[in-house]
């Protein structure tokens, strides 16, 4: 049996729900969806009991606020989003139990841009093409195929466990992704690296970067780095006016286009899954979470790291979201 | 146009693009749709999903499952060792679509840098021969289409310079030799010809044809575009509404080899 746990006060820029996302639709051109911040969501889920990939509830810089319908078990990740419970600061990257009459509120991002809130049991809502994901664009999956609204109820499936059992737990401060504004993002090159001249290359890495105001789900566009340079290659071959074109290929989750050469955008969890421009490399799935809580205005800086290493770094960052690494 | 080998391409962390040419219409796609079908039924383990292009398969991996050498390892055998496929299963679909006027404003303009006669003549060139399906993707759903005309009663046409901010769900655009259906409301670059009132996408799978997955089309289907008056455009909107719709679907085998012959002048 579920129960109406929360109701939407307040939705803030964008809430909704997430999972890991949705996979084996790319073909179909449905995109993952699924939380920015995957390690958060990770987290949050397993500070009350839920399984892994379990649903959770995503805001965007300015968070959402909630009544409390039902004594329950919730936990808080991610991005620094000031919360209260009533009038008490609600604990981050820890479950807490509220009460129902409890207000919930998640203020503007301090630091970071996503923040995590999950609810013991889970969030009962449809599974859509296996996954309880919101593809806002696509009006698919999640709560009624959008983001949240005022008077929406979420409802939750039974919890693993008693209340008192599921709250109090925290997450290992070592295991506490950093805050820090400055990013260092690591990427693999290719698929059309070698479309690219060596200077384009050394730009792309050697650049001070910041995320611009065009930012959301879809893909993250970076600024203030010089003009990429394209191989001679890119001139030859057919692919459309502009070198940056290339005869239209799959985009793999986090890729990164140059259209023109100006802006590399990064295209992510709800973004296309073809199209037709230069990609020069592409986000390793660790760092899609962390590019996940940057803001318009960060910096960041590009790294490069071989398919070997970011497998490794996945291993390594998989390894930490495990119940080991919570403390009460 | 083919590559003496196809290219196996690092595309991330998690994928590879296996690229057959540099080129993109038919044949690249067949072959595309041929590899493809031959990686999966191999099943290798930690294989997620591929997406395909009309030059390239791009495969999707678990590295916690399997590692990128060993992956291209794995799909170059199967390349090297696949036997020349002459056909492979492709539904005949059939939607029906209002060409020109308030619905295709862009005919006119087509049908003048094809130099046709009329709009008449351009919409019959578009729907005299099934499209191949050799995209889904962009948006939900969203097919690249290519006629199976033969190449002197294709029509071209350049895009947009600017691309407009809207465009309706059910518009036919047509940019390059391409044929596009908008299955959102989104930006686009095609030029509207014509407007298909039925849905090829329905996120919330009202009509019988959509239980099991919101999305009709899939690369290697043939879509036959059947003309309509405005009296029909109305009732199969009723239609669409009341969910009654029947799609007309057969299923056949598509060989590429009796194509490209039937085409020749």
């Amino acid at each position: 049996m579920s129960e109406e746990v929360l109701e939407v006060l307040e939705p803030g820029l964008l809430t909704s729900v997430q999972d890991l996302g949705r996979e084996g639709y790319q073909s179909f051109g449905i995109p993952p969806s699924g939380a920015m911040d995957s390690f958060a969501l990770r987290l949050c889920n397993l500070l009350v009991g839920n399984p892994d990939g379990e649903a959770g509830i995503e805001m965007t810089l300015m968070g959402a606020k909630f009544k409390v319908l039902k004594d329950w078990a919730i936990s808080f990740a991610g991005g620094d989003m000031p919360a209260k419970v009533n009038d008490i600061p609600l604990p981050r990257w820890q479950s807490t139990k509220v009460a129902a009459g409890d207000v919930l509120s998640f203020s503007l991002a301090k630091m970071g841009c996503r923040g995590y809130l999950c609810l013991a049991g889970g969030i009962d809502v449809p599974m859509i093409m296996g996954s309880k994901s919101t593809f806002i664009m696509g009006r698919m999956g999640g709560y009624r195929g959008r983001a949240m609204r005022k008077g929406d109820r979420l409802k939750a499936n039974e919890p693993s466990s008693s209340l008192d059992q599921l709250a109090g737990w925290k997450v290992k401060p070592d295991i506490i992704p950093s805050d820090k504004l400055e990013k260092e993002i690591r990427i693999v090159m290719g698929p059309q690296d070698d479309y690219v001249a060596q200077e384009g290359i050394d730009n792309f890495f050697g650049s001070n970067w910041r995320v611009s105001s065009k930012a959301d789900r879809m893909g993250y566009r970076f600024e203030g780095g010089g003009e990429t340079k394209f191989a001679d290659k890119a001139f030859t071959d057919i692919g459309g006016p502009d070198p940056s074109n290339i005869i239209d290929d799959g985009i793999p989750l986090g890729g990164i286009q140059i259209p023109g050469g100006i802006e590399p955008i990064s295209l992510l969890v709800d973004g296309p899954s073809a199209g037709g421009f230069v990609k020069i490399g592409c986000v390793i799935r660790p760092d899609i979470d962390r590019l996940g809580q940057a803001k318009t205005g960060d910096p960041i800086k590009f790294r490069q790291v071989s398919a070997e290493e970011a497998a490794q770094l996945l291993k390594d960052q998989l390894a930490l979201a495990d119940k080991k690494n919570l403390v009460r | 146009m083919f590559y003496d080998e196809p290219r196996f391409l690092i595309a991330g962390d998690r994928y590879i693009s296996v690229e057959v040419a540099n080129a993109m219409n038919i044949r690249t796609s067949f072959r595309v749709l041929a590899l493809d079908r031959a990686v999966k039924e191999a099943g290798i383990p930690g294989l997620v999903e591929t997406v395909l292009t009309y030059r390239a398969e791009m495969i999707y991996f678990d590295n916690q499952k399997i590692s990128i050498k060993d992956l291209i390892a794995e799909v170059k055998k199967i390349s090297d060792s696949m036997d020349k496929v002459e056909s492979v299963p492709s539904r005949l679909i059939e939607l029906p679509c209002r060409y020109g006027g308030k619905y295709g404003p862009d005919l006119e303009y087509v049908a003048e840098v094809n130099k046709l006669k009329n709009t008449d003549e351009a919409a019959e060139w578009h729907y005299s021969a099934p499209h191949w399906v050799g995209i889904v993707g962009f948006t939900p759903g969203h097919p690249f289409l290519m006629s199976l005309n033969p190449p002197n009663k294709m029509l071209n046409a350049p895009k947009y310079k600017i691309p407009r901010t809207y465009t309706p769900v059910g518009t036919l655009g047509h940019g390059g030799n391409i044929t596009s259906m908008y299955t959102l409301p989104s930006p686009g670059g095609y030029q509207k010809i014509a407007y298909c009132p039925v849905p090829i996408y329905d996120s919330f799978q009202r009509l019988d044809q959509f239980t099991d997955s919101p999305i009709l089309l899939q690369v290697g289907d043939r879509i036959r575009f059947r003309p309509i008056n405005d009296d029909e455009m109305d009732d199969l909107r009723q239609q669409v509404l009341e969910c009654s719709y029947q799609y007309k679907i057969e299923e056949e085998t598509f060989s590429l080899k009796e194509y490209l012959e039937s085409i020749k002048v």
